[in-house]
């Protein structure tokens, strides 16, 4: 757990930098699995743009094409 | 440039590239151009056997570093998020191997750019092949040019435990 721990304050942007760029891959995977859900509940792609606080068009252009 | 590519060494790039798209990289860099040559190159396999490497395992450790080129585990783990847990919730909240469908969602139709170091590969196997007054470039100067400059294709083999020095006049034939 220290190691964690020293991993998370030390002050290399190498690794602060890579788990930024996973931080962004990350949130897209989970965007697309979760959008992927909404709208086979049946949400609206206005409903979901609503929550994810983006224009309708941004949305459905990103996954409006799938499925 | 690519016009003075052999046919071998062509192909090599267009692998190297198609396994990039297929891991969801945007950029093609160095371990993709020696994964491609590790894949399909004899000189480059007998080269490893040489300096004492497996093929295979080397092929899966290039493979691992490829596909979890986005998506950092230990730089993840750095700031608190443990990935492997995330996986495992995804999957039971969204069903078997939906991380897995996600993650090839995610992947871009777009034909990925070459990384900064794989054209200094590329460049240095041009000039690898110039100074053998080669007139083509072959996969061994392309193997050449790849373990010349520093890049995840060489830090990988690092890892891995492979001199990368000797491997590289393995390749040369000294």
């Amino acid at each position: 757990m220290n190691e964690l721990t020293d991993a998370a304050t030390s002050n290399d942007p190498a690794e602060g930098l890579r788990a930024v760029r996973s931080l962004r891959h990350l949130a897209d995977r989970l965007e697309t699995l979760q959008v992927e859900k909404a709208r086979a509940e049946g949400w609206s792609w206005q409903a979901i743009a609503d929550v994810l606080n983006v224009s309708r068009q941004a949305v459905h252009k990103k996954y409006g094409r799938r499925s | 440039m690519f016009e003075k590519f052999t046919k071998p060494a062509r192909f090599a790039v267009i692998d190297a590239a198609q396994i990039a798209q297929g891991s969801g990289n945007k950029r093609v860099d160095s371990r993709h151009l020696l994964l491609a040559l590790v894949r399909s190159d004899a000189k480059v396999r007998a080269a490893l056997t040489a300096v004492g490497a497996e093929v295979d395992a080397v092929d899966k450790h290039l493979t691992a570093g490829v596909e979890n080129s986005e998506l950092d585990a230990e730089a993840l783990a750095s700031i608190g998020i443990d990935l492997s847990a995330v996986q495992q919730r995804v999957n039971e909240q969204f069903g078997e191997n939906a991380w897995e469908a996600a993650g090839a969602d995610q992947r871009s139709k777009k034909q990925p750019r070459f990384s900064a170091d794989a054209k200094d590969a590329l460049k240095a196997g041009l000039s690898e092949s110039m100074k053998h007054e080669g007139r083509e470039i072959e996969t061994r100067h392309l193997a050449l040019g790849i373990l010349g400059v520093t890049g995840p294709g060489a830090d990988s083999l690092e890892e891995a435990g492979i001199d990368v020095r000797a491997l590289r006049q393995q390749v040369a034939g000294r």
